[in-house]
């Protein structure tokens, strides 16, 4: 029953791009954050859907869109140097061949096509759509893994969002860190979208997905999603216009909710302050040691899944004895093949200090998109406010992804380049409606085939 | 069960969402001003305070 539904919403995204042809494009980001594939087990499992899409939205583009005269940007220009750089590698002197070769399958992907997203997202509404199809993709994996957290089915690894893989945004700490970055760009949705009006069912719809959200962190138990959740808070504190009222919004929900945590949940923060203790904590540093030592070696990375060579000796604190009587003894113990658990070393240990310096300056090039279009003008307040709000919470959202890197690998996965592709689209709506605006100053308006002077001509 | 229910509530206001665009007129732009006037004439208050870039 699942593959015919999703297989008659493919069908659906294609059958839509014959009259928008930008719903090809919304369809392969409805693709790379759902994963559709993984979430049958008929004649959709394991398809080619994302390539299908992709060929699809970049075909839909050529033959049928209106097309925009976009300068590609350096963010982008570094993006496809990071794919280029990535294949060399890959193919070049990666030491773990095959998964070096299964990651970057998925890589060049969803790099590739987010290089491409600006072309496709020409008008405000289309921004909005992509936004919507992201936010909404992702909820649809929240609201099953918030419904089963408030059932008491939480707990570290042992969630199942909708279903049991380990990958993209099915790995607890992934989905938790990229839905608190999320959060920022669904309240934007509610503010700004031209698309559904403000509305109670808007409110409670948004109100719900931020919920499931948020217990959805909680019930992955992932430490990332407590640092990636405090940073959100301070930032959205930080950006608030009425400072008191939000720290005691937040002081008051902390009160009543922090008691209703899941004890697993306390127990498994609380190991952030005591990390010597902990086997987890404990290998991440090992592994970070680990790469700095291969990297001395390697200075170019061993390509995609060089963890998978590592065989650590790691030091713990043990403590031993009652509470008046404690001693605290060092014993080591071994690991191997454990995972990066931050996107820096992640790219450091797979491309060496080149990629670590190509994603570095994406990162930062994102942030100055973002920090540039929320004080960009148009020309028209107005206009302006839709750009300005997106920028804010684009760079809330940023520096979210970005704090809860720090503890997951999540250098590759699509989310935060489609984050950047939606900074830069609207950057160049921003500069067209400028545009557009000075020359109706000079001119008087255009009179165009839809009647209404739009400055953006390509089909909403 | 939950699965499918999360799957069912999302992907269906996702079609919502994806109907009103396929729908609206491709002038959507300029629609703004129309649909969210009154809120945008108090938000153009607050921005006009706002120093210019």
């Amino acid at each position: 029953m699942r593959d015919i539904v999703l297989l008659g919403l493919i069908l659906a995204f294609v059958a839509a791009s014959f009259r928008r042809p930008y719903f090809m494009a919304l369809g392969y980001i409805w693709v790379d954050f759902l994963q559709p594939q993984k979430l049958t087990y008929s004649f959709l499992s394991g398809a080619s859907i994302a390539l299908f899409m992709a060929i699809g939205a970049f075909a839909f583009y050529i033959l049928r869109d209106e097309k925009q005269r976009i300068r590609i940007g350096a963010a982008q220009v570094l993006v496809v140097l990071l794919v280029l750089y990535a294949t060399v590698s890959t193919f070049g002197w990666a030491v773990v061949t095959d998964h070096a070769a299964e990651k970057w399958d998925w890589v060049w992907k969803g790099l590739l096509f987010s290089v491409f997203l600006p072309w496709v997202l020409t008008t405000r509404r289309r921004v909005e759509a992509a936004a919507f199809v992201m936010v909404l993709s992702t909820a649809a994996i929240t609201i099953s893994g918030g419904i089963k957290t408030l059932l008491g089915g939480g707990g570290y690894g042992n969630v199942s969002f909708l279903v049991t893989s380990n990958t993209g945004l099915y790995e607890g700490s992934t989905l938790a860190t990229v839905s608190m970055s999320l959060i920022p760009l669904t309240l934007w949705l509610y503010r700004q979208n031209m698309i559904i009006k403000r509305n109670i069912l808007t409110f409670l719809a948004t109100a719900g997905i931020i919920f499931s959200m948020l217990l959805v962190t909680i019930g992955a138990e992932a430490r990332t999603g407590l640092v990636a959740g405090a940073i959100l808070t301070i930032l959205l504190w930080w950006i608030s216009k009425r400072k008191l009222v939000f720290a005691a919004l937040i002081a008051g929900v902390a009160v009543v909710a922090i008691p209703l945590l899941p004890t697993s949940f306390t127990d498994r923060m609380s190991t952030i302050k005591t990390f010597d203790e902990d086997a987890s904590a404990s290998t991440r540093l090992a592994v970070w040691g680990w790469t700095l030592d291969y990297v001395a070696e390697h200075p170019l990375g061993g390509g995609f899944g060089v963890y998978r060579i590592n065989r650590l000796d790691i030091d713990m604190q043990r403590r031993e004895g009652d509470a008046d009587n404690q001693a605290v003894r060092t014993v080591t113990v071994q690991d191997n093949s454990r995972a990066f658990h931050n996107s820096y070393f992640e790219v450091l240990g797979e491309l060496g200090y080149p990629g670590l310096a190509i994603y570095l300056a994406i990162v930062a090039l994102t942030l100055q998109a973002a920090w540039k279009l929320r004080k960009i003008s148009t020309g028209d307040p107005d206009r302006d406010i839709w750009f300005r709000d997106l920028g804010t919470m684009m760079l809330v959202s940023i520096l979210v992804y970005m704090s809860g890197s720090m503890f997951v690998g999540i250098a590759f996965q699509p989310p935060f380049y489609d984050l950047l592709a939606i900074t830069i689209a609207a950057t160049h709506i921003a500069r067209r409606e400028r545009l557009a605006i000075r020359d109706e100053e000079k001119f008087g308006p255009r009179v165009r085939a839809g009647g209404m002077g739009s400055p953006a001509p390509a089909k909403a | 069960m939950v699965d499918n229910f999360a799957l069912l509530v999302s992907q269906l206001m996702m079609i919502v969402v994806l109907w009103r665009c396929f729908t609206l007129p491709d002038e959507g732009d300029n629609m703004r001003s129309k649909a969210f006037g009154p809120k945008n004439r108090r938000q153009s208050a607050e921005v006009d305070k706002t120093p210019e870039a």
